[in-house]
């Protein structure tokens, strides 16, 4: 489908959610939820578990896609199945549009309240239900935390594989939302390849199971279409998830390179060359400044323009010619000094400067615009090239770290909103590198979802008759499009517009 | 193994059609459609007994003219292919480059693409790599109106709008006919050995199972069969009943060190070990066993896949068994030990059990799994033994959304109708 320039036209509609002047009338709109609404709601889970004070409110008003925001007219902190399925019954008695929100990390504005309504706030629901070592599977509530179930199961041997970089804060439910990937993913799968079963409340209050705790549930796979439907199918009250058995062994390489096209063409060699990383991540020069001077600091090298971290996992009979292999290609693409972290500390130190490199990156400007694409990977070099031609010529400082084993990366654009005239820029040049990737063969997110941030541009990868079969699915499950309404779609495929 | 001309499971057929490109396969669907003429796609024909009875005569629509691999990106790992490419021809253009698909299901040399995907077959390597949902990043689909659409692409990393692939692989063809696929492919292992071991019961092989994953092992398949399927597979000969067979492939110094564990674990059982097959005399062995399960030879045959959790494993096969002696069958139990999945494949040589009879003894069996938190596929009876009867046995209230899923796609039930879930 043809779109052709005028972003600022499109995007300017987006940026009406944000809530600068905006947000007195949230307020006021807050205020105006019908008392018989508020003293119902009241009643689900205990007055003191639903917010309506717009001190408190406010909080909700977006997720970590601080770009658009939208203050909720009430907050519902559910602490159980039951409250939420009271909640969503009540939502849709008074045609209230309702949103899931687990720990509010998302960067698509996936539990942005876009039509304000109630948000069903899961935090609360953290119970670990069950480690099921047996079948290595765990059972957990949706507001487990990522990091907490990994660290439940890690003394018998074993762990949740999906690690976004959130998963210290994240929320099991919002990982399955959004079908969250993470550096790890590289070998083992998104969140969807990790997920069994799921108790859900659909959009009209029913409660159902998808799937089935054995192997291969007969009929439709709705697991997997209900994850990363972004909240938009229901909410997710119970998942039974995979566990992975911890790796007898790890080793964790920290080089870098001269050149961005080097470190690029190195990952397309170590990818052709049948080794597959468990993890394969890179930071450029600006983004390894950053972390060097945060308190996060790994001994990164400051003066290359690419820093390479591979980890490889596995057996430990293996691990060592796989570590000589990838030695040898990244020294055929001029890579610099070679450290193979010595212990379990110098590895986590590594880990801890990239899974903080974002929060590093905060230092650096007033405002972060952080782009989530992805290529296919024997593209990477040309597309990596033509992301800072497009940050140059905005005139916006561009800092980069991608997942690069996956081909999915995360420039980030360094702002600063106050000045005149850079919000758009930015916003543009966001877009221009969403069209670089796509013709490249890439697509609009590879982690992130698409959420309120980049509906508008689902055109760009699928044609209307490819929306329409997605719609038929919205269709199934959420006819009415209070649940979670205005994302994924274009608004123009929407009922709230 | 393919149903006879004519025929889909026994059934009639209105007329066939044999497009040569995807712009005829289009025609073809919009002919049915116009005159609301049921239709089954059909790639290699190994799985048009799956399935519920047909309610009338389908147009049948062969895919096996769309067959060419689109795309190979040795350094993306991914590979696009028409859906009637057949899985061994695809296999070897990855084997160029040293790389493959790891799915092991039976017939791959006349198994397409398509027809993988639709059925969501899979086979022991399923245990390390997952099922074609999880190679799959890409489809192109013709939907019950002729209208094409894409989901995802040849990206490993993909959540640009809802997931699809995962709506279409398994769906068995009820809501449209895939054209063309596109999935993540791994690099071949170096090298690879199989261990095979017989046991005096079931319960020592399911024992070693968790012995080699709690001693760190990273099998690639771990299988437990009975002496009978054990025998059409015949690299040895032994008197115990179950055999257990595992599969590695690493480099090379870390499928010793595998093997070496695996021995230690089988001698502790009270196991035997039967032989150690390394690299090609190991892949010849997995090319017969993958298809043995589906290639039976009897005056009538029956296949039951059994899906439950690991503690009830020894009963669903103690139960495959009673039922064997009751009817006089002889039985072929293949345990995908790691997954937790069964499949009993019954041959009845000079006698043919009734079929009411044979239909209630799968449904009291269904039954047992159901009641053990599983479930079981009643994959290959003859017609009139699943007369009546849902073969998938499966009657949760998530139904009810698979109906109105299959009503969204399908309006008019014109794909394959009535073969699924609860006859949609």
């Amino acid at each position: 489908m043809a779109r052709g320039g005028n972003v600022a036209e499109r995007t300017r509609s987006r940026l009406l959610f944000r809530d600068n002047p905006a947000a007195a009338t949230d307020m006021t709109e807050a205020q105006n939820l019908k008392s018989e609404v508020l003293e119902e709601l009241r009643a689900i889970a205990g007055p003191e578990n639903l917010l309506v004070d717009p001190e408190q409110t406010l909080t909700y008003a977006c997720d970590g896609f601080a770009f658009h925001r939208h203050t909720p007219d009430a907050v519902l902190l559910a602490g159980s199945r039951d409250h939420v399925v009271r909640a969503v019954r009540a939502a849709v008695r008074h045609r209230l549009p309702f949103v899931p929100r687990g720990a509010g990390t998302g960067l698509s504005g996936g539990a942005l309240p876009r039509f304000g309504g109630l948000i069903i706030g899961l935090s609360r629901m953290k119970a670990i239900l069950e480690i099921d070592l047996e079948n290595r599977l765990a059972v957990v509530e949706p507001g487990v935390i990522n990091l907490d179930l990994s660290k439940s199961a890690e003394t018998s041997g074993y762990h949740f594989a999906p690690d976004p970089s959130s998963q210290m804060v994240s929320t099991i439910g919002g990982n399955l939302a959004e079908n969250a990937g993470g550096p790890h993913c590289f070998k083992y799968g998104m969140t969807t390849n990790h997920v069994q079963a799921l108790e859900v409340v659909l959009p009209s209050g029913e409660v159902v199971e998808l799937g089935s705790r054995a192997a291969d549930c007969p009929g439709y796979d709705l697991v997997g279409v209900f994850v990363g439907s972004e909240g938009t199918f229901g909410v997710a009250t119970r998942a039974t998830v995979k566990l992975a058995r911890n790796p007898q062994a790890v080793k964790t390489l920290l080089t870098s390179f001269p050149t961005m096209k080097d470190a690029c063409d190195a990952v397309s060699s170590i990818i052709a060359g049948g080794i597959i990383p468990a993890a394969l991540e890179m930071m450029d020069r600006r983004m390894v400044a950053a972390v060097e001077a945060s308190v996060n600091r790994a001994g990164m090298p400051l003066d290359a323009e690419a820093v390479m971290i591979v980890e490889l996992d596995g057996l430990t009979a293996a691990l060592d010619a796989q570590a000589e292999e990838i030695g040898k290609i990244c020294r055929a693409h001029n890579c610099g000094e070679l450290r193979v972290a010595r212990d379990e500390e110098e590895r986590a130190t590594i880990w801890k400067g990239r899974k903080h490199a974002f929060g590093a990156a905060g230092r650096m400007s007033r405002d972060l615009y952080l782009q989530d694409v992805v290529v296919p990977r024997n593209r990477l070099s040309e597309v990596v090239v033509r992301l800072y031609e497009i940050a140059d010529r905005a005139g916006i400082p561009l800092a980069s770290l991608f997942h690069a084993g996956d081909g999915n990366l995360h420039p980030i654009l360094l702002f600063d909103r106050s000045r005149e005239g850079e919000e758009q820029r930015v916003l543009q040049a966001a877009y221009e590198m969403l069209r670089v990737c796509v013709e490249a063969g890439g697509t609009l997110s590879g982690e992130h979802g698409i959420g309120s941030e980049k509906n508008e541009f689902m055109g760009l990868v699928y044609s209307d008759e490819d929306l329409a079969a997605m719609k038929r699915l919205r269709a199934v499950f959420n006819p009415d499009e209070l649940c979670n309404p205005g994302k994924i779609f274009p608004v123009r495929h929407c009922l709230y517009k | 193994m393919s149903s006879s001309a004519g025929l889909v499971d026994g059934f009639p057929i209105l007329r066939e059609e044999s497009p040569s490109s995807v712009d005829e396969l289009a025609d073809a669907i919009k002919r049915a459609a116009a005159s609301a003429e049921p239709m089954s796609a059909r790639g290699g024909g190994t799985k048009m007994h799956l399935g519920n009875t047909l309610r009338s005569a389908p147009v049948v629509i062969h895919t096996g003219g769309l067959s060419a691999v689109v795309e190979y990106e040795p350094d993306n790992l991914t590979v696009s292919a028409l859906a009637g490419t057949r899985l061994d021809e695809l296999q070897h253009v990855l084997r160029g480059r040293r790389q493959f698909l790891p799915l092991d299901p039976p017939a791959a040399a006349v198994a397409t693409l398509g027809g993988i995907v639709a059925c969501n077959t899979s086979g022991p390597l399923r245990f390390r790599y997952g099922t074609i949902k999880d190679m799959l990043l890409g489809v192109k689909i013709l939907h019950a109106d002729g209208t094409r659409t894409k989901a995802g692409g040849k990206l490993v990393k993909n959540v640009t709008g809802y997931d699809m692939c995962r709506l279409y692989a398994g769906s068995l063809g009820t809501l449209g006919i895939l054209t063309e696929l596109t999935f993540k492919v791994h690099p071949l292992p170096e090298s690879s050995a199989t261990l095979l071991a017989a046991y005096r019961s079931l319960d020592a092989v399911l024992e070693a199972k968790q012995g080699c994953l709690s001693a760190g092992l990273l099998p690639d398949a771990i299988e437990g069969w009975n002496s009978s399927a054990f025998a059409s597979l015949g690299p040895a000969a032994t008197s115990m009943p179950w055999i257990l067979i595992v599969r590695f492939g690493e480099v090379r110094p870390a499928v010793s060190w595998q093997v070496a564990r695996l021995r230690e674990i089988v001698a502790r059982g009270g196991g035997e070990v039967l032989q150690l097959l390394e690299d090609e005399s190991s892949e010849r062995l997995w090319q017969i066993a993958a298809s043995l399960r589906e290639t039976a030879e009897g005056m009538e045959t029956a296949l039951i896949k059994c899906c439950v959790l690991h503690k009830s494993i020894h009963e669903a096969a103690h139960r495959m068994e009673s039922l064997a002696e009751r009817l006089g069958a002889q039985l072929s139990v293949y345990c995908h030990a790691g997954a937790c999945i069964l499949y009993g494949r019954y041959v009845w040589q000079d006698t043919r059990p009734e079929p009411p009879e044979l239909r209630g003894e799968l449904e009291e069996l269904r039954k047992y799994c159901v009641s053990a938190g599983g479930h079981a596929v009643i994959e290959r009876a003859s017609p009139a033994v699943k007369d009546g009867i849902d073969v998938w046995g499966y009657d949760a209230p998530a139904l009810e959304i698979m109906r109105r899923i299959k009503r969204e796609f399908d309006p008019k039930g014109l794909l394959n109708p009535g073969r699924f879930v609860g006859g949609i």
